[in-house]
């Protein structure tokens, strides 16, 4: 008895090694774009996460303004970096309730905006432009 | 059961072994299928080390005593709860323990990586894989669990008296669990700079497997002292012993790391320190390995000296060399985004947290390899006991607790003297008005008026910081308990820590009461003899005992007065096992409440003192000699652990339902994918 459940192990420990490479490529090519979405989807809650953090910071006031403006901006460039690659994937939906502040629109519209600004200020003062950003 | 086990621990070697080389091989190669299946190689061989430890068990359980270490470690007449005490109760089958609890908690962090992670996964593998083929191959070549018995007689040892005791169910798995641990966080990192990936893709999965393993260490760290307290017999819980040190000195470094990594997280500082703080764990984490399995220093935790020692010293110069040319390799691309701009920032708080824990960690390692240092070059043996530890490491401590207090009131990045001073003066304020009632009230030790004060500082700082955050919710609308509920469940990792801090505050006053204000006496009595100390009086009334085929026990029924009131009833007792020719003594422990809250059991009051009594000797002419102990505050020590636990548990809890839900595709995912770019970020 001992001996046959010693070779049981043996014997699932040989088919789950030996089944990535059984697999039908098809079947793995779906399965890393699954992947891919799965890690842009986690990747864009973290960053949402992140964003959260900031800003209880900021309204507690434990964070410069300064620091504030660049974290955010370069958190929210991050997000709609990743919406967009999950656009090109063909996923489309936005988490279900999501603050408005966090959709798609309103983070591309405000970075176009803070990028602007950001700019205007690198211009005047000789620092780098906003697409070094990108 | 012996073959199976032994069969287990060989398909665990090929497992794993193929799991290291091939997720290697096939990123080198750029198959991802040899990687897939290299992973899925490693969750099998966590498969075949679970039936291993159930085979085991099971043989502990059937009396099997045709296996050695189960005839070592057991016998008919012990409890079958004590199975499970008695699998990792010596050398061979901890390590066997330690091996399978290892590679299980490498297939949970492997399975649940984040994806960023993925270039670096199959280095990860190769690590923790690495560390299982070393564990696998030392059980089956130095310190097999299920070699056969040369004789068998029937019966059994037995399992060590010391270790029959409720907290060794938790305090040894616990422990050991968090020390091999560690390795997971530093496999992390050290993969990804294998990888190439040294920015911070490797940070969240370090910070959370760390808290982990740091929440594992602590509980086991506090069980344990709970175990010695009651069992020991000398009425403390923490004698600097030098397995307890190189338990401690990984939590320290890993407490530092917890604090430090979020200066990575925040502000991309710090990165350099991080590595080399993980890098630092693991060795020490290897050092008290050796130091348990055969190491040069005695200790009542040790196997004893064995072969395996100097395999293990060499298992640790290994992984100290491998940490180093690692952090070497990567050195150049490790360096901060910025500099440290101010010393009046957060930033600055953190690293001299740091340095402190690291300070602690040095005086402590360097108290245990003194006796060593000592015979090598004197031939004179030397013991370094809990008084110099204390004198050395007690002023570190209680400045890392003042830190504690201030740090989370400074900002990022800079600020300004002025608002320190705005933010730092209610904190300060109640606590100089915390010593100075304290000292008014007739308490003059000053280091404990001092350590008192600290805490308060920390209690101060803590509840300053949550009142700033909840009026800021208070702004948006919300009443103070939603809002407060808002602001730790927009941040759970920093107020999670806050709650931790708490723990601490409870295990200060603990600490503090019990070393300072201990009151103890050692007194022979008759029965129908009492003993008075302090408000106490102790009635000794007669002595039960009872004959069992491992051990005689004796009890002595104790009455304790407070006045004219009885108020408890104590039978503490001694037992004599003479296989081990060796006694074990269980202290009687009576909470004295602060406040009795009516309906709650006597052990959940608020801890005003315990009142701690030890039978040290049953003395033929009928007498008892009972340590008899007041230690003020200990309760609060024990109720560290739960805060400690659900403080743990918010900073680890996953961010809120809206960011994690999983949402279904409007679209089904093309066959043909158009290229996703790059990460970007």
């Amino acid at each position: 008895m001992p001996i046959t459940l010693g070779a049981l192990v043996a014997f699932v420990s040989l088919v789950v090694i030996a089944i990535p490479f059984l697999r039908r490529s098809g079947a793995a090519l779906a399965a890393r774009q699954t992947s891919e979405v799965e890690r842009l989807t986690a990747l864009r809650a973290f960053l949402y996460d992140q964003i959260g953090q900031l800003q209880d910071d900021h309204a507690a006031n434990t964070i410069a303004e300064e620091d504030y403006r660049r974290q955010l901006l370069e958190l929210r460039v991050g997000a709609a970096e990743t919406i967009r690659q999950l656009d090109q994937l063909g996923y489309e939906e936005e988490p279900q309730d999501a603050p408005v502040s966090l959709t798609r629109e309103s983070l591309e519209d405000e970075i176009a905006a803070l990028r602007r600004a950001g700019s205007r200020r690198g211009s005047g003062t000789g620092q780098g432009s906003g697409s070094d950003e990108q | 059961m012996a073959n199976l086990g032994t069969m287990c621990l060989l398909l665990a070697l090929a497992l794993a072994a193929y799991a290291g080389i091939g997720s290697v091989a096939g990123a080198r190669l750029g198959s991802g299928d040899l990687v897939m299946s290299a992973r899925r190689s490693s969750y099998m061989a966590g498969l075949a080390l679970a039936v291993a430890v159930g085979a085991l068990v099971y043989a502990f359980v059937t009396h099997d005593f045709s296996i050695e270490y189960v005839r070592g470690h057991s016998d008919r007449a012990q409890s079958q709860a004590f199975t499970w005490v008695a699998m990792y109760a010596g050398n061979e089958g901890s390590l066997l323990y330690i091996t399978a609890i290892f590679t299980a908690m490498s297939v949970v962090a492997i399975y649940v990586s984040p994806r960023r992670l993925e270039p670096s996964r199959p280095y990860v593998i190769a690590i923790l894989m690495g560390i299982t083929v070393f564990f696998v191959t030392v059980l089956l070549t130095l310190a097999d669990p299920f070699a056969p018995a040369p004789f068998d007689d029937g019966r059994g040892v037995g399992v060590n008296p010391l270790l029959r005791h409720p907290g060794m169910f938790i305090h040894p798995p616990l422990q050991m669990a968090g020390l091999v641990g560690i390795a997971i966080p530093f496999a992390f990192v050290s993969g990804a700079l294998i990888a190439g990936q040294t920015r911070d893709q490797w940070l969240d999965a370090a910070r959370v497997s760390g808290i982990v393993v740091w929440a594992v260490l602590s509980a086991g760290l506090l069980i344990g002292a709970w175990w010695a307290y009651t069992i020991l017999g000398w009425g403390g819980y923490w004698s600097w012993d030098p397995i307890e040190n190189v338990a401690i000195m990984p939590w320290l470094v890993l407490t530092a790391f917890i604090h430090s990594v979020m200066v990575q997280k925040r502000r991309g500082m710090f990165r350099m320190w991080n590595v080399a703080l993980l890098g630092m764990m693991f060795v020490l984490a290897q050092f008290g390995l050796f130091i348990n399995r055969g190491g040069p220093v005695v200790s009542v935790h040790s196997f004893g000296a064995s072969t395996i020692g100097s395999v293990f010293l060499g298992f640790m110069l290994f992984s100290l060399a491998f940490a180093f040319v690692v952090f070497l390799w990567r050195y150049p691309a490790l360096k901060s985004d910025r500099p440290l701009e101010s010393f009046l920032s957060r930033e600055a708080g953190f690293l001299v947290n740091n340095f402190l824990f690291l300070g602690v960690t040095f005086v402590t390692f360097w108290g245990v390899l003194f006796p060593l240092f000592s015979e090598f070059a004197n031939n004179e043996t030397v013991t370094v006991s809990a008084p110099w530890y204390n004198q050395i490491n007690g002023p570190i401590l209680l400045a890392i607790v003042i830190l504690m207090g201030i740090g989370p009131l400074l900002p990022w990045r800079r600020t300004t003297m002025s608002s320190v001073q705005r933010w730092l003066s209610i904190p300060i304020g109640v606590s100089v008005a915390v010593m100075a009632l304290i000292w008014i009230s007739g308490v003059h030790e000053t280091w404990a008026v001092i350590g008192f004060g600290s805490l308060t500082l920390v209690m101060a700082a803590v509840l300053e910081e949550w009142y700033r955050g909840v009026l800021a919710q208070r702004r948006a609308g919300h009443n103070f308990a939603s809002g407060w509920w808002r602001m730790v469940n927009g941040n759970r990792p920093r107020h999670g820590g806050y709650i931790v801090h708490i723990a601490i505050i409870a295990l200060g006053i603990g600490v503090i009461g019990t070393n300072f204000f201990q009151q103890r006496a050692d007194v022979p009595l008759a029965p129908g003899e009492s003993f008075t100390l302090d408000e106490y009086r102790v009635e000794y009334v007669g002595t039960d005992n009872e004959q069992r085929v491992d051990r005689v026990s004796e009890w002595a029924n104790i009455h304790v007065y407070r006045g004219d009131d009885q108020i408890a009833t104590l039978a503490p007792w001694r037992a004599f096992y003479p296989v081990f020719n060796m006694a074990s003594v269980r202290a009687a422990v009576h909470n004295v409440p602060l406040v009795d809250i009516p309906l709650l059991p006597g052990y959940l009051n608020p801890g005003l003192e315990d009142l701690y009594i030890v039978p040290s000797e049953f003395l033929e002419d009928g007498r008892v000699v009972l340590r008899i102990s007041i230690n003020p505050a200990a309760w609060w020590l024990w109720v560290s652990g739960p805060i400690f636990i659900i403080g743990t548990l918010i900073a680890l809890w996953p961010a809120p339902a809206f960011e994690r839900r999983t949402v279904p595709a409007r679209r089904r995912i093309p066959s043909a994918p158009q290229p996703a770019g790059s990460a970007g970020v």
